[in-house]
């Protein structure tokens, strides 16, 4: 038994199917999966959102804001990380959406609209939330994140109750943005075996059977390019009368060397994240008082409102006109249009996104982890006598961050070289690749000058 | 076929059962009663007097000081602390009063600088409580002004971060006498949370209620 796992663990390595391991392969088949991770998630989000609206309303008492916010939030980029969309398959709006939809769902087709302008709202709705969590202190306030939870709860029940499958999770929701694109910098992938679906008459990867129903997310195994959608739920394995369906580790950012069709709203979103990361930081540092009052003095007003908006709009124009310069400079040298390389080469800047979103929240994991504990201890009347609620001391933490970043730098240089391969030869490989280098270079070092700096803590 | 018609008609049940509760509910909470509480202490008549049940978060409240003789008494210099019931002994008065003391040390001096125009709630002081035993429900300070043109009567506003059982603790100095009052309180969850959830759950189960009647009916073979 030890030399088979030893021999497939081994085969798992170098790309080959996790599914043929035969305890996984039962797992995901069997009805358990993924319902046995499911429901209690969903449980723990009642308890969230319980503890949200009644808990303590200091967010640094409340145990749904410890949960929420320095466990799952910093959790998440490394979930996509290592397993890609996994978490959406038992996201708890999920479970809602199909509960719903099971009992009184309509399951109506998804409007021509959100097809087509999803990713657009949800570019939107990402850039939206994180300027009303700013502005209005959403993860500061235990109600305020509350609100947010419950706002996304309505529109999953709305998507659920009369639009098929999980439209909202697949055409409209923030996070399933943000996991589009960090899922294809990660290392698990669920694809169709070419030869056996060239031959499937079924399709009951897509149209469900009695074992499992049809793809959650519209994705058609037999054609898919891409894990950005994928949720790893299973159905498709279930469903497969010709057991075609492979789940695959593959090395980080594989995916990114060789994106057959590029979106431009994708290529925008990574610009975006960057420069969401950037106001995330930013606020958080201890100078940011200073950098306010000056501010306060250059417009003229003290209106938070304003002062925070011109920072938050510098931070996410700043990427994008980076990455425009880069593409502009290397429109020069490849002959294409300033847009075609800004949508190509813009996929390279998710390793940096996501190695900057991982560091950021690296801080608020392990420097007020023990925050989980103490509020969950204070539920049961227990107290943690003011204890230090850090993991790690702040200098370990900033060299893990500092590490992070030069992982992330390396990826994205690594993806500018293969995207500059496959589209060009000879000496306008290195003629586009330059630009880029430089600006993944800048993006790199501006976020290592922010993690220098001291920042204050979420709880 | 009939039980899905019955999970269907089951679901339209508990979605009205829902709206029809959360209407009492929403009313009760936005329900309002002014209470009164004496305590005497060294010969004052001590009074809390709020127009509510105290909440979680900022709640309002006056204190009235009347002498032996039933007379005001005006220009006390008036602290309020609170603290959760179960984080320290109900007269534990000295530990409190040094919390007090050290906070009028801080750096977040310029807070109490501020409540002085217009009796501003301390809860901001998170530094302050960090360095508190309850995680639960940290204590919180605020100061109550002399109501101009109303003597003996101070008002100010008080933090509460969590439900429970709570003791408010008035310190105050009458022409040099230091004197202190207790008022155990019993915190309720805000309302304003409750009717927000209530919102929300109104919104979704009318959703899920309209969902269920619209619903087209299979058509039969």
């Amino acid at each position: 038994m030890i030399s088979k796992l030893s021999k497939l663990t081994l085969s798992w390595l170098e790309g080959g199917d996790i599914l043929a391991n035969k305890w996984v392969d039962h797992f995901i088949r069997s009805r358990w999966y993924p319902g046995i991770i499911q429901w209690p998630t969903l449980i723990i989000f009642v308890v969230i959102i319980y503890q949200l609206f009644f808990g303590p309303t200091s967010a640094h008492d409340n145990f749904g804001t410890a949960l929420t916010w320095v466990l799952w939030w910093p959790m998440i980029p490394i979930i996509f990380l290592f397993l890609g969309r996994f978490w959406c398959a038992i996201c708890p709006f999920a479970t809602v959406n199909d509960l719903v939809q099971k009992f009184v769902g309509h399951n109506r087709p998804v409007p021509r609209f959100f097809k087509k302008y999803g990713i657009w709202i949800i570019d939107a709705m990402f850039i939206l939330i994180t300027w009303s969590d700013h502005i209005w202190g959403i993860v500061e306030s235990p109600i305020g994140s509350g609100v947010l939870l419950m706002l996304l709860t309505t529109a999953v029940i709305a998507s659920g109750a009369f639009f098929e499958r999980r439209m909202f999770c697949r055409h409209l929701c923030f996070l399933g943005g943000l996991a589009g694109n960090y899922s294809q910098a990660g290392m698990l992938s669920l694809h169709g075996t070419p030869e056996v679906c060239a031959n499937c008459t079924t399709a009951s990867c897509y149209t469900g059977t009695e074992k499992a129903p049809g793809c959650p997310v519209f994705e058609f195994p037999r054609m898919m390019t891409t894990s950005a959608n994928c949720v790893l739920c299973g159905d498709c394995v279930k469903n497969c009368p010709n057991d075609s369906i492979q789940v695959t580790i593959r090395p980080p950012t594989k995916e990114l060397w060789f994106v057959h069709k590029p979106k431009v709203e994708v290529a925008f979103l990574a610009a975006v994240i960057m420069g969401i990361v950037f106001v995330q930081n930013v606020t958080m540092l201890e100078v940011w008082g200073s950098i306010l009052t000056w501010l306060e003095a250059v417009t003229g007003t003290t209106s938070y409102y304003v002062n925070f908006t011109i920072t938050f709009m510098v931070a996410m124009i700043l990427p994008l006109a980076l990455l425009g310069w880069a593409s502009l400079v290397a429109s020069k040298n490849n002959d294409a249009s300033l847009a075609e390389n800004f949508t190509r080469f813009g996929y390279a800047i998710i390793a940096l996104d996501l190695a900057a979103h991982i560091a950021h929240n690296l801080f608020h994991l392990l420097a007020e982890g023990k925050s989980i504990l103490y509020t969950g201890m204070a539920l049961f009347g227990a107290d943690s006598h003011g204890a230090s609620p850090a993991l790690m001391s702040t200098p370990n933490i900033q060299l893990m961050q500092y590490g992070l970043m030069v992982l992330g730098f390396l990826g994205s240089l690594y993806i500018v070289y293969r995207i500059a391969k496959t589209n060009y030869q000879g000496d306008v490989i290195w003629a586009t690749f330059k630009p880029y280098a430089i600006l993944m270079a800048g993006l790199c070092i501006l976020n290592i000058i922010l993690f220098t700096l001291p920042m204050d803590m979420r709880m | 076929m009939a039980q899905t018609k019955s999970i269907r008609w089951l679901i339209s049940g508990l979605a009205l059962s829902l709206l029809i509760l959360m209407l009492p509910g929403t009313a009760l909470a936005s329900s309002e009663s002014e209470e009164s509480t004496m305590v005497t202490v060294g010969g004052y008549y001590v009074s809390l007097v709020v127009s509510k049940p105290f909440k979680t978060g900022g709640n309002p409240f006056h204190l009235q000081i009347l002498d032996e003789m039933a007379e005001p008494v005006g220009g006390a210099q008036v602290k309020i602390s609170a603290t959760p019931s179960s984080a320290m002994p109900a007269n534990d008065t000295q530990h409190q009063m040094e919390n007090m003391e050290n906070m009028e040390n801080m750096e977040n001096m310029e807070n109490m600088e501020n409540m002085e125009n217009g009796a501003d709630e301390m809860s901001g002081m998170r530094g302050m409580q960090h360095d508190m035993p309850n995680m639960d429900a940290a204590p919180t300070y605020t100061s109550a002004n002399d109501m101009s043109g109303q003597p003996g009567d101070y008002a100010g506003i008080i933090a509460f971060s969590a439900a429970g059982p709570w003791v408010l603790k008035a310190h105050f100095s009458i022409d040099g006498q230091v004197l202190d009052a207790e008022f155990p309180v019993d915190v309720e969850a805000s309302s304003s949370a409750f009717a927000i959830l209530a919102w929300f759950i109104f919104l979704n189960a009318v959703l899920i209620w309209a969902a269920s009647i619209s619903r087209q009916k299979p058509v039969s073979a």
